[in-house]
């Protein structure tokens, strides 16, 4: 009985559909502020909207909610963090960009960072409907890093 | 045993870290004999079917009874299996996809994750109350009832006696199972539940025991069905009789036999007048009829009789609710026709474009492969998904309930239906293995997608196929990705890794290495080659070297067997002239340079005006105030001239010309070697580019230096200007070095409010 708990996983068997990517790049800029542009698929979202709080979010149409960017704002504040020695910054929406190829971009921005002594990261976005999600982190500028973040690895301390 | 290993481990840890033996060839472009299977008989070293080449053959007879009150599929066949192989076989194996949703199934007990990913909705729809999976209530020939095994999604015939090359074992099967509910518990496909006209639409398939395929290169592929690797199948011929409520539409692979029968008079005549019709679909069913037959309730039920000849599986949709539409797409090999069905809730997007996508396609693929050898190509409506079968698929991009749709909707649907279409390619028609390889169908027909996608309109919004869309993909960590010839369940990223990053990659063979003429040619021949064939990875990369003269082992072994990237990079830049020793050019030089740096110096000009105590005492005058240091003596004219005498002909051509050298170093970071395409603009403004294949790097595939000439001087050089390599880093590819904006600058520097919403014909019906 319980393992059948994972057949969650039919439920995204499409041809096509085979996303369940995001990439986000983090650029600690010369200025000291914390630029991050954050992609998704918007059907994703979408999707993962649906089926976790019942809401269509309909991006990028007349009829999209009224509150969908602060809905994604607070979903991505409770699935990603960064934590700068050790506290987690506040981070600040700039906006989202929806495009007809299906990519939504997340704008996000950290003013004035202190200086960096470590880098922890949590990333479990859309894992806890999409088992095979994968979220790539790029880190930009002198840092340059990256990892791959998915539903068994969600947390991580950049050397 | 545990610490044992664990000491092992532990030991060979540092001699992984100490790297690769240095001893042994790890060039780039070291051939592929040793990853690539030896050529033979069955398969040639031209990429060929080789003359012994064979494939097997299974045929269907079948009938199914579909139950619309309990949703569930009761089912006969007559499999006739043909050997052509040369070999004995003992047992015969078939596929029983269904079974993948059984409550055995292995596919739920392997998939890894913790409790944390789980919730209480998710586990409420996983409560296992569906049935699902095959029952099979017999397996029987002539002889009597056959001795079978079944191995979660494998059944194993045991034969009584071998069946002999060139033999055929005619053996048939009966079953029924539960039909899942796609929205609830996904799948490729199921029934869609309209609860307002309380109306079923299924979209059915992998819904029979389908025989394996035996060969050359896998023996049986009964590799067990997880989800992710999808099909291998023997082509065959079909007859199949569906019996459904008598008020259902059913669209299936293959032509309807006993339309005669079946559609009234006046769909007949429509369904002639759409095989005359190249422009416009014409409405076989539309969409008042169709709402008019949702509401319908008649009893009894009605066969759908359906022949499909040299195909290699069979699907097929059936609900009350379909609008059917359909035109012609001539060819000089026949005549096709293109097909959509729909419910109304597809619409207005589905009249409007589905056929007309189904059609576009056929015409860009059979371009670039061969004429489409089936009679019809369907598009039938399927919220969600995407999904592919011989001459029939299922598509999704449904507009909202007003009729209004985002621009993001249309190019969707338009999007999936070209991909899905073109499935019919690859693996319908060139019979590639996807239990294996999903980026054998996946990667090439992603490709084909985006050409067509090109075709369509200009601009179009692909997602895949332009080499910067795969660089976010493919510039970080490699840990938890892997090469594209990587077997179809162990993918990471299924998206990027089958579909994106094989797609790109023919997408730059084709514009980049090596151009469209040789690359179409050794595509259409690959494709040609294989139709109706069983292609294998070595087949595609030995038929686009073989017709092309075009060396591809180091793109290969590089773009499918690595996880390696592009970024190449211009470290230096050194500027060189050759000192033709003419002192009147020398000294002209030297006083240019004088004459700037005086120019330039602050005092000068500030002082420029300023009248000086010689300007007021010509006595202060000598020699040198009137002597010109740039002047050439004559004695430096004498030791010029008797330089020229000694001076051969070529030698004293090239001092004439009085050329640039610029000294270049190249370094490839990424490891992934590529061409170095470079855009030299000269101090007049003017152009040149140079494009320099990936050979460049043969004898060190890491740090390079090559030096250019030119008559003119560099004013800067950009490497990479068509965004044509997928360079990850673009700020190495400059000279000097030049910043480009970061996407979050440019969004948050620019006007973000005059963005016109994404779907303004809402706005406009609203007004």
């Amino acid at each position: 009985m319980i393992n059948s708990f994972l057949s969650i996983y039919l439920l995204f068997n499409f041809a096509i559909h085979e996303h369940y990517t995001t990439i986000t790049n983090i650029n600690f800029s010369p200025e000291k502020n914390i630029e991050i542009v954050m992609e998704f698929t918007a059907h994703d979202l979408e999707y993962y909207f649906e089926k976790e709080y019942h809401k269509e979010l309909k991006l990028g149409s007349i009829n999209e909610l009224k509150d969908s960017d602060s809905l994604i704002f607070e979903y991505i504040s409770n699935h990603f963090y960064i934590k700068l020695n050790n506290s987690k910054i506040t981070l600040s929406y700039l906006g989202k960009e929806v495009n007809n190829d299906e990519s939504l971009l997340i704008y996000l921005e950290k003013k004035s960072f202190k200086n960096l002594k470590s880098l922890e990261i949590l990333n479990d976005l859309l894992c806890k409907h999409f088992p095979n999600q994968q979220n790539i982190v790029h880190l930009e500028g002198n840092l340059k890093n990256s990892f791959i973040f998915n539903s068994k690895e969600t947390i991580h301390k950049f050397k | 045993m545990k610490l044992y290993l664990f000491k092992i481990t532990l030991l060979f840890i540092p001699i992984g870290l100490l790297g690769q033996n240095p001893n042994l060839n790890y060039n780039k472009f070291k051939q592929l004999k040793e990853e690539i299977a030896t050529p033979n008989n069955y398969r040639t070293a031209s990429g060929a079917p080789g003359h012994e080449y064979y494939q097997n053959e299974a045929n269907y007879v079948m009938n199914l009874m579909s139950n619309d009150q309990e949703q569930k599929i009761t089912g006969e066949e007559t499999i006739t299996y043909v050997n052509n192989s040369p070999d004995q076989l003992e047992y015969l194996w078939l596929q029983l996809d269904q079974n993948k949703r059984a409550q055995n199934s292995e596919s739920f007990i392997i998939r890894t994750g913790g409790i944390k990913s789980m919730n209480t909705r998710s586990i409420k729809q996983l409560d296992p109350d569906f049935e699902g999976g095959f029952n099979i209530t017999e397996v029987k020939n002539k002889g009597g009832e056959l001795d079978y095994v079944i191995n979660h999604t494998m059944m194993r015939i045991n034969l009584k006696k071998p069946l002999q090359p060139g033999g055929e074992f005619e053996f048939s099967i009966k079953w029924w199972y539960n039909i899942n509910n796609r929205m609830e518990i996904g799948g490729r496909s199921g029934y869609e539940y309209f609860e307002k006209d309380d109306n079923y639409l299924y979209t059915i398939a992998q819904f029979f025991p389908r025989m394996c395929v035996y060969n050359d290169v896998e023996g049986w592929q009964n590799k067990q069905f997880l989800g992710q690797g999808e099909f291998t199948l023997p082509f065959g011929d079909y007859e199949v009789n569906i019996t459904v409520p008598t008020d259902h539409v059913v669209s299936a692979t293959g032509e309807l036999v006993n339309a005669s029968e079946i559609l009234n008079s006046k769909q007949l005549e429509r369904f002639e007048a759409a095989k005359k019709s190249e422009n416009e679909p014409v409405f076989i069913i539309n969409e008042k009829e169709a709402t008019k037959n949702e509401k319908n309730r008649k009893k009894g039920m009605k066969t759908w009789q359906f022949k499909a000849e040299n195909v290699r599986d069979f699907g097929w949709a059936s609900s009350r609710k379909f609008i059917w539409d359909a035109m012609v797409v001539k060819q000089e090999t026949g005549d096709v026709l293109a097909m959509s069905f729909y419910p109304k809730e597809g619409n207005p997007l589905w009249e409007q474009y589905s056929t007309k996508a189904v059609a576009q396609t056929l015409k860009t693929y059979s371009r670039h492969t061969f004429d489409y050898p089936y009679p019809v190509a369907i598009s039938v409506h399927s919220k969600w998904i995407g999904m592919e079968y011989p001459m029939i698929c299922f598509n999704g991009g449904r507009p909202e309930s007003d009729g209004t749709y985002s621009e993001r909707t249309k190019y969707g649907m338009i999007s999936v239906i070209i991909h899905e279409v073109g499935h019919n390619y690859f693996p319908m028609i060139i019979n590639s293995d996807e239990r294996q390889w999903t980026w054998m169908d996946e990667g090439l027909n992603t490709f084909l997608q985006f050409i067509t996608e090109q075709e369509f309109q200009d601009d179009y919004p692909s997602r895949r196929g332009p080499a910067y869309k795969i660089v976010n993909y493919m510039k970080g960590n490699k840990e938890n990705i892997s090469p594209i010839m990587t077997n179809s369940e162990s993918i990471h990223q299924f998206g990027n890794n089958a579909y994106g990053k094989p797609a790109t990659a023919m997408n730059i063979l084709r514009e980049t290495i090596m151009g469209r003429e040789l690359f179409d040619y050794a595509f259409k021949c690959y494709a040609n080659r294989w139709m109706f064939k069983h292609p294998s990875p070595e087949d595609l990369f030995r038929t686009m070297e073989d017709a092309s003269a075009i060396d591809l082992d180091w793109f290969w072994r590089g773009w499918f067997y690595t996880t390696d990237h592009v970024d190449i990079s211009i470290d230096e830049i050194k500027h060189y002239k050759i000192n033709n020793q003419n002192p009147e050019l020398n000294k002209k030089d030297l006083e240019e340079k004088f004459i700037e740096i005086k120019k330039k110096d602050i005092s000068n000009q500030k002082n420029s005006n300023n009248e000086t105590y010689m300007d007021k005492d010509e006595k202060l005058k000598d020699f040198y105030t009137e002597y010109n240091p740039f002047k050439v003596t004559k004695n430096e004219e004498k030791k010029y001239k008797k330089f020229k005498e000694n001076l051969s002909e070529e030698e004293s051509e090239i001092l004439e010309e009085n050329l640039n050298f610029y000294e270049i170093k190249f370094s490839n970071k990424g490891g992934l070697v590529m061409p170095i395409i470079l855009d030299f603009e000269f101090t007049d403004e003017t152009h040149e580019v140079l494009r320099i294949p990936a050979e460049i790097w043969q004898t060190n595939n890491f740090k390079i230096t090559k030096v250019f000439a030119f008559k003119k001087e560099l004013k800067q050089v950009e490497l990479d200007p068509y965004l044509e390599t997928a360079d990850t880093e673009r700020k190495n590819n400059y000279w000097p070095n030049k910043i480009e904006p970061t996407k979050f600058e440019l969004y948050k520097y620019k006007d973000r409010h005059s963005k016109p919403s994404s779907n303004p014909m809402q706005k406009k019906s609203k007004k």
